[in-house]
């Protein structure tokens, strides 16, 4: 293996680790609890009723 | 009118400055701003605290709390905090229960402010009066800011801010946050009104004070109010009589006539694409020859081999592919932003509501339902303002068929590339026509289908709504640039992040694997070359005679030699994960009239809708020698071919997968979005997979029925 083809494999790796972070990421803001993102104002008392 | 300021806090003991002075040093002050939908808050907010939170001209446009950090005079700072319009206290839709909750410190993590300031428009004073009343009634200082105090001179209202501030018994400041007018007097007020201690404060205040407490029944709590109301208003407004409303009342006749309204309303649309894409050509051209310029500089500078085919045909294809449709989304929102400032925005919703409301559909669905045409998370958040659950439900379900700013580079790619130039009526562009097109499809499905919803699920009765007509507005051009240039930023920011990652891995996927250390030709038997790339070689080896063409030799070599790289960057392709996946799923796709190539597209445009653009970018750059004079996308997916030689793309697949773009729900923010405002999995999926099958139904009706019809 030549430097290019391990940069080349790096990127490519910290692509997937990225799009993996934000899945991942999105997939915990569907968690019930941490239902509401930062400053949105929906946590605590006041509940949805759906 | 000059700012004034009213001070109505001169009476407290030194005790009470040094004890509130203890305290504010201790901890910045907490200010809240409270009044009601369209008074002019978010304005006021980006005016102190230099934040761009989104501003409009109607009634709902902020839906969650918003914090900032406000300079005051000498040195301190406060922690202010904008929210939702409100009309009163009693709250019931989800946006009021936020404003609510934080002015009364019921709500977690925020504590209860330190002072409020009533943001009351001067134009609508009476109204605006009964918050005000309402706010009175907490124990927390109330500071007053008059907004609107233009409009209302215009009205020739005349304001005694004086009066009006003795009579309520707090301080009155004039601002106008354009021209940070009257800024400094509001953080004066402010802060003494907080450094006064309340139950000073309090015990001055208005007449219904002593009288509410002894009312039993609400109604006679909210006609005390009223009269208490009346009488400041009499004592603190003159009113010159104008004709400035009823103007504005005839032009609303026009706009909001059921036949002629929308009329006006397509014509207005068509100008805006028509204006989009005439305008949008120039810059794009520049764009793309800029960005082949830079492939080509890659290509060149960098050392041949895996790298230099990562950045040309994976960073650059992708990333630029979509990048330069960057004019087109700053105009649509420069556009989007006009008609919403001016007010138009809130006649169009008003419009379709008369029409619809025959269809069950809440009459305060239409706003969230036009703010998702720049995207459905801010349309499926503003839909907090319908108190109904189910009626709140219903407008989330359909927001995402509102053709939001992320398809427009899918529809501007296939309007380039089939439809450019061609008119209708010799005048009207068809491209414009087809994208109104679309964006009528969006609207109607959802109509149909909250329908259906409404007579089925979500069974509820509809209640009757009166729509607040905001009153028509220049557009305030700081409001304007600003709104463009954020949406603009947010495309790019996307474009560098996300869309550069899911362009890196879609590189991969065709890459990889290699056959034979990047030599294809040693894997794929020559016979699995493209037949139309095997004649000019068999040509070249049987020698010129039997050819009898009028070609150059070496013009016809290069030509053969091309032909056959390209088929073996072909066989590659197809022979990589993206084709294999791609080929995967070419049945189910074959209807809608997809190869295996726009297939691997659809996939990857689940993540994001531009995606679509990058990977079709990246997987015509691949299918091609690398060596060959880079064109522009437009040309690529104009000249593409299926594996069997015929054309890949025809109008008809073009407006096919427009009409899969206006229903599929292509992207994972909204579907995220959709599971925390409707807090349920059940409907989250409910959603992904109705409008899937409706997107696919529809695509595999227009395509078999344009094939029956004859085009394509
Ligand atoms: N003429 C005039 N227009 C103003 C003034 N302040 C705000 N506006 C306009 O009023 C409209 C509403 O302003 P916003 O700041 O969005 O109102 P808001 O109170 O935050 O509204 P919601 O978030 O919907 O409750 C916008 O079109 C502003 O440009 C003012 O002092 N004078
Ligand atoms: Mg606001």
């Amino acid at each position: 293996m030549d430097f290019q083809n391990i940069l080349v494999a790096i990127i490519i790796s910290a692509a997937l680790l990225y799009i993996g972070q934000i899945v991942w990421r999105k997939a915990k803001a569907f968690s019930p609890k941490s239902s509401c993102g930062a400053g949105c104002g929906c946590a605590g008392k006041t509940k949805q009723k759906m | 009118m000059n700012p004034k300021i009213i001070n109505a806090t001169e009476r407290h003991s030194e005790a009470d400055k040094e004890k509130s002075l203890i305290r504010n040093r201790k901890s910045e002050i907490v200010v809240a701003l409270a009044g009601n939908p369209n008074a002019g808050k978010t304005t006021l907010f980006n005016a102190l605290t230099g934040l761009r939170q989104k501003v409009a001209n109607y009634p709902g446009v902020t839906v969650e709390r918003k914090e900032g950090v406000w300079k005051l005079n000498d040195g301190a700072a406060a922690r202010l905090i904008d929210l939702p319009g409100l009309y009163s206290l009693d709250a019931t839709s989800f946006d009021e229960q936020i404003a609510r909750d934080v002015l009364t410190g019921k709500l977690a993590g925020v504590p209860q402010p330190d002072a409020i300031i009533a943001v009351v428009d001067a134009t609508n004073l009476e109204r605006n009066l009964y918050l005000v009343t309402q706010l009175l009634e907490y124990k927390i200082p109330v500071v007053v800011a008059l907004t609107m105090v233009d409009a209302a001179e215009k009205q020739s209202l005349e304001i005694n801010t004086k009066k009006l501030s003795e009579l309520l018994g707090v301080p009155v400041v004039e601002v106008t946050a354009a021209q940070k007018k009257g800024i400094d007097e509001l953080a004066e007020a402010v802060q003494a009104a907080e450094e006064f201690q309340v139950s000073n404060f309090r015990s001055q205040a208005d007449p219904t004070n002593s009288e509410a407490e002894d009312l039993k029944t609400d109604a006679s709590e909210i006609f005390a109010r009223y009269n208490f109301i009346s009488d400041v208003y009499q004592e603190s407004v003159k009113h010159i009589q104008t004709e400035e409303r009823g103007f504005s009342e005839k032009i609303d006749r026009v706009l909001t006539h059921k036949f002629f309204g929308l009329v006006i309303l397509a014509a207005i649309l068509l100008l805006v694409f028509q204006t989009i894409f005439s305008w949008a050509n120039l810059p794009m051209d520049l764009l793309e020859s800029g960005f082949g310029a830079l492939g080509d500089f890659a290509r060149v500078s960098l050392p041949e081999g895996l790298l230099s085919d990562l950045i040309v045909d994976g960073v650059i294809a992708g990333v630029g592919g979509v990048l330069v449709f960057l004019p087109q989304i700053l105009l649509l929102f420069l556009f989007i932003s006009i008609l919403e400032d001016t007010g138009y925005m809130a006649r169009a919703a008003f419009l379709l509501d008369k029409l619809m409301s025959k269809f069950g559909l809440h009459g305060k669905a239409f706003l969230p339902l036009m703010s998702s045409f720049a995207c459905a998370i801010p349309g499926i958040m503003a839909t907090r303002t319908i108190e109904n659950p189910k009626d709140r439900l219903a407008t989330i379900m359909i927001a995402p068929f509102m053709s939001c700013s992320a398809r427009l580079p899918v529809y501007a790619l296939m309007i380039a590339t089939f439809f450019a130039g061609q008119t209708v009526f010799g005048f009207v562009s068809l491209g414009a026509v087809l994208i109104l097109a679309m964006y009528a499809l969006g609207i109607v499905t959802a109509i149909i289908v909250a329908w259906i919803l409404k007579r089925t699920l979500l069974k509820s009765a509809t209640p009757p709504f009166v729509m607040e007509l905001p009153p028509y507005r220049l557009p305030n051009v700081r409001n304007v640039l600003q709104s463009m240039f954020n949406n603009g930023w947010e495309f790019l920011k996307r474009a560098g992040t996300v869309i550069l990652a899911i362009s890196i891995i879609l590189w991969a996927l065709t890459a990889f694997p290699r056959s034979a250390d990047g030599d294809a030709s040693q894997a794929i038997s020559q016979n699995q070359i493209a037949p139309g790339a095997q004649e000019p070689l068999n040509q070249i080896t049987t020698g010129d005679e039997s050819c009898g063409c009028s070609l150059p030799d070496e013009a016809h070599i290069a030509e053969a030699e091309q032909k056959a790289a390209e088929a073996k960057q072909g066989a590659a392709l197809r022979n990589s994960y993206a084709g294999r996946l791609g080929h995967f799923i070419e049945p189910v796709i074959a209807p809608l009239g997809f190869d295996w190539k726009i297939g691997v597209a659809l996939i990857a445009s689940f993540a994001a809708r531009e995606v679509l653009v990058s990977t079709l970018s990246i997987i015509y750059n691949a299918g091609k020698d690398g060596n060959e004079e880079s064109e522009n996308l437009i040309q690529a997916v104009s000249d593409a071919k299926r594996d069997d030689g015929t054309p890949a793309w025809t109008p008809l697949t073009a407006v096919t997968l427009m009409v899969f773009f206006v229903l599929a729900i292509q992207c994972m923010s909204t579907v995220a979005v959709v599971r925390r405002e409707t807090n349920s999995w059940r409907w989250t999926i409910f959603m992904v997979v109705y409008m899937t099958a409706l997107a696919y139904a529809a695509a595999f009706l227009t395509f078999q029925g344009g094939k029956l019809l004859g085009f394509g």
